[in-house]
């Protein structure tokens, strides 16, 4: 899925709503705090420093005021004791009553030095109008004396700006444990604020997830507002209505198809046992009568007479032959079958004595390896071991050593590989998708006998199991008939269980085995 | 202290001068450079004086156009009011500062303040009795002065030049001398006669 880099905070990009939310809030509060802090702070520090400059300049008139006298007689112990009255005031850490002399120069009157404040050095001078000045950490006032419009000296006052940082200090400590609370408070609001964005995301999360995991398209997400989560999750739930009928259309449309086909197949199924079976009685017709021909007027038929009539019969034999190939295709469908764990080999072995008996197979020729046991219906694979026995027995019918192997192993965590190996004839790999269609035969009845049904049965059969069949071949060469069967039981197989015991309740035989027979 | 009363050498070689010629008074020099620091802020207090008093209306008062300090025989002062001379030393009115030497008692004429440099009693006495009642603010450097209605007395402690006011002279001459000055004067009350 293409994620978008354009998005700002990137770090936040994998981080929960929660997290995300408590992070904007945060620094939202810790940008207006700071803010409102800072421009407080910087009001308050021009505001207090303004009020400091305004009142000790007003306490520098006072002085200067009581000290016109003292400089007007160049009496320093009044202009000491004036100065000492500052003694009051923290703020003050020097004074001084400056004297402007009848030649112009200017002395030190008297000074006030506060006990623990240094001295520093500084320029007496006696201006014509007051004057304020900040330093780093220092307010300097000059206050002019006058008498009578006269201008005898000055009043130097040094001012110590702690009372204003201290205020700073103050003022900040006071907003950093507010921030501290503010950012604390506002944590904990976060942590429920988040639920009006994730809730809503979390109703739609669970819904999508339960849509996914259990095909239930008939939930709907909750709706909680009407913002764009709320436009997400109408869009959401809409889909969800489309879906809803989609599947449902789908589904009834698969459940028609499905019976139709059935009813088709139970159909084909019931004709061609109807067909097949119905054939054979013409047929007995056909090769009794022939026999009887043979038998009762013997003497009376020429040899050529007898050798179409011993065709006839022939021929009446081989469409048996083929009628029962077909009938036991057929009877397939219509087995109840049995699920076990069952033994290849032991299956293999009876296959082959029942194949010996009739004449067509020499058990002699055959090897089984260990193989390993199969989960399915054993009288269905011994049919398939059956057909495949005599295939191998009938293809190596030129060669002057008969060799069939059975083996098998370990296909996958389900299924079991067999296989069947023979020295015959073979085939050409471009046929091998053609061996297991009905009829289909590559070999013509002159060579190699045959009714092409047989792999037929075989293919289908382990079809029914969940498993597969292949063969490979280099003419001449002989072929390998591969098999898989599972290994133990599939959900595959309760339908398969179920649909053949359908099968089964709703054919109506037209006649009775015994008749078959 | 910085730049306080210490009294540099030069001075100090002219005090002695000064105090050697036992003549209290004695004009050493025309030149201000030469008079004695003790004059130069003797003159200054003359000053403060007129700026810090309220003179009544008296018929000889009423005839100065100007302020005047009238200096009675010698002049210890030298040229220390000049730069004051012809000034208003007051932003209540436009009157100008006028200086006026009388060298003899025959000479003395209407002013604001009087200084009488001589610590002669019976110049002090005549002097004084001409003048008070005329609303005039007597100075000058002996206890004399005070005891006969005069204002006020200059004297030395420390080597600060100090004054006394004689608080009945004041009220009698009918003068208003601004607090600061009382507050830093050395407070007497000798009865006029």
């Amino acid at each position: 899925m293409p994620v978008s880099e354009n998005i700002p905070f990137k770090g936040l990009k994998d981080a929960p709503i929660r997290r995300k939310v408590t992070v904007v809030s945060m620094s939202t509060a810790l940008i207006a705090l700071l803010l409102t802090a800072a421009t407080f702070i910087v009001i308050d520090f021009l505001n207090t420093r303004d009020s400091l400059a305004e009142r000790m300049s007003s306490l520098a008139a006072v002085v200067s005021t009581n000290s016109q006298g003292a400089l007007a007689f160049d009496d320093t112990d009044r202009a000491a004791k004036n100065l000492d009255g500052l003694r009051s005031v923290e703020e003050v850490d020097y004074a001084a009553l400056i004297k402007l002399e009848v030649d112009s120069t200017v002395s030190v009157l008297a000074d006030y030095l506060k006990p623990d404040a240094g001295y520093s050095q500084f320029v007496p001078s006696v201006p014509k109008t007051s004057s304020a000045e900040f330093t780093f950490d220092e307010l300097l006032i000059f206050q002019p004396v006058e008498i009578q419009g006269e201008l005898v000296g000055s009043l130097f006052l040094k001012v110590n700006l702690s009372v204003v940082y201290g205020r700073i200090w103050t003022f900040a400590g006071i907003m950093l444990a507010v921030l501290v609370l503010v950012l604390l408070l506002t944590f904990l609001v976060s942590g429920r604020f988040h639920r009006v964005i994730t809730t809503p995301l979390d109703s739609l999360v669970t819904t999508a997830r339960s849509v996914t995991d259990n095909h239930d398209y008939s939930v709907r997400a909750n709706k909680f507002g009407n913002d764009e989560v709320g436009l997400v999750i109408d869009a959401f739930n809409e889909m969800l209505i489309d879906l809803q009928e989609l599947h449902h259309d789908l589904e009834v449309r698969v459940q028609k198809r499905t019976s139709q086909l059935q009813q088709a197949v139970t159909e084909l199924e019931s004709f061609s046992y109807s067909v097949s079976h119905d054939l054979r009685a013409p047929l007995r017709a056909v090769d009794g009568f022939s026999s009887a021909l043979l038998e009762d007027y013997s003497d009376n038929i020429s040899e050529e007479q007898r050798r179409y009539l011993e065709i006839i019969k022939q021929s009446a034999k081989q469409m048996g032959a083929l009628i029962d190939g077909l009938l036991a295709f057929s009877r397939l469908g219509r087995r109840e079958v049995s699920m076990s764990e069952f033994s290849i080999s032991s299956i293999a072995h009876q296959a082959a004595n029942e194949l010996e008996l009739s004449g067509s197979f020499d058990i002699g020729c055959l090897t089984i390896k260990d193989v390993p046991k199969a989960y399915g219906d054993s009288t269905m694979v011994r049919q398939v071991l059956t057909n495949l026995l005599s295939n191998a027995y009938k293809f190596t019918a030129d060669e002057p050593t008969r060799n069939i192997v059975l083996g098998g192993d370990t296909y996958d965590s389900e299924f079991n590989r067999y296989y069947l190996k023979d020295n015959g004839v073979g085939f050409e790999m471009k046929y091998a998708d053609k061996l297991f269609g009905v009829f289909q035969r590559l070999h013509h009845n002159s060579e190699f006998e045959g009714s092409g049904v047989g792999l037929a049965i075989v293919e289908r059969v382990i079809t029914r199991h969940g498993g597969k069949v292949w063969a490979e071949s280099v003419p001449g060469q002989g072929a390998t008939f591969f098999f898989t069967l599972p290994r133990h039981r599939l959900a595959i197989h309760d339908e398969f269980e179920l649909r053949s015991q359908e099968r089964v309740e709703a054919l109506v035989q037209p006649q009775s085995e015994v008749d078959e027979q | 202290m910085p730049g306080s009363w210490n009294i540099s050498s030069r001075f100090a070689t002219a005090l002695i001068v000064v105090m050697l010629c036992s003549i209290p008074g004695t004009v050493i020099g025309q030149n201000s450079q030469n008079v004695p620091r003790e004059y130069k802020v003797k003159a200054v207090f003359l000053h403060r004086f007129l700026q810090y008093t309220t003179w009544p209306s008296t018929p000889s008062l009423d005839t100065l156009d100007s302020y005047v300090i009238g200096v009675l025989g010698d002049n210890p002062f030298g040229s220390s009011f000049n730069s004051v001379i012809g000034r208003t030393p007051k932003s209540t009115d436009n009157k100008t500062l006028e200086i006026k030497f009388f060298n003899s008692l025959s000479e003395l004429s209407a002013c604001h303040i009087l200084y009488i440099s001589s610590e002669d009693p019976s110049i002090i006495r005549r002097a004084t009795k001409q003048v008070v009642g005329s609303g005039t603010f007597v100075v000058g450097e002996s206890e004399t002065v005070l005891k006969n209605c005069g204002v006020a007395q200059f004297f030395i402690r420390n080597n600060h030049v100090k004054f006394m006011i004689n608080l009945n002279a004041v009220k009698e001459e009918g003068l208003k001398i601004d607090s600061e000055v009382l507050e830093l004067a050395e407070i007497v009350r000798y009865a006029c006669e």
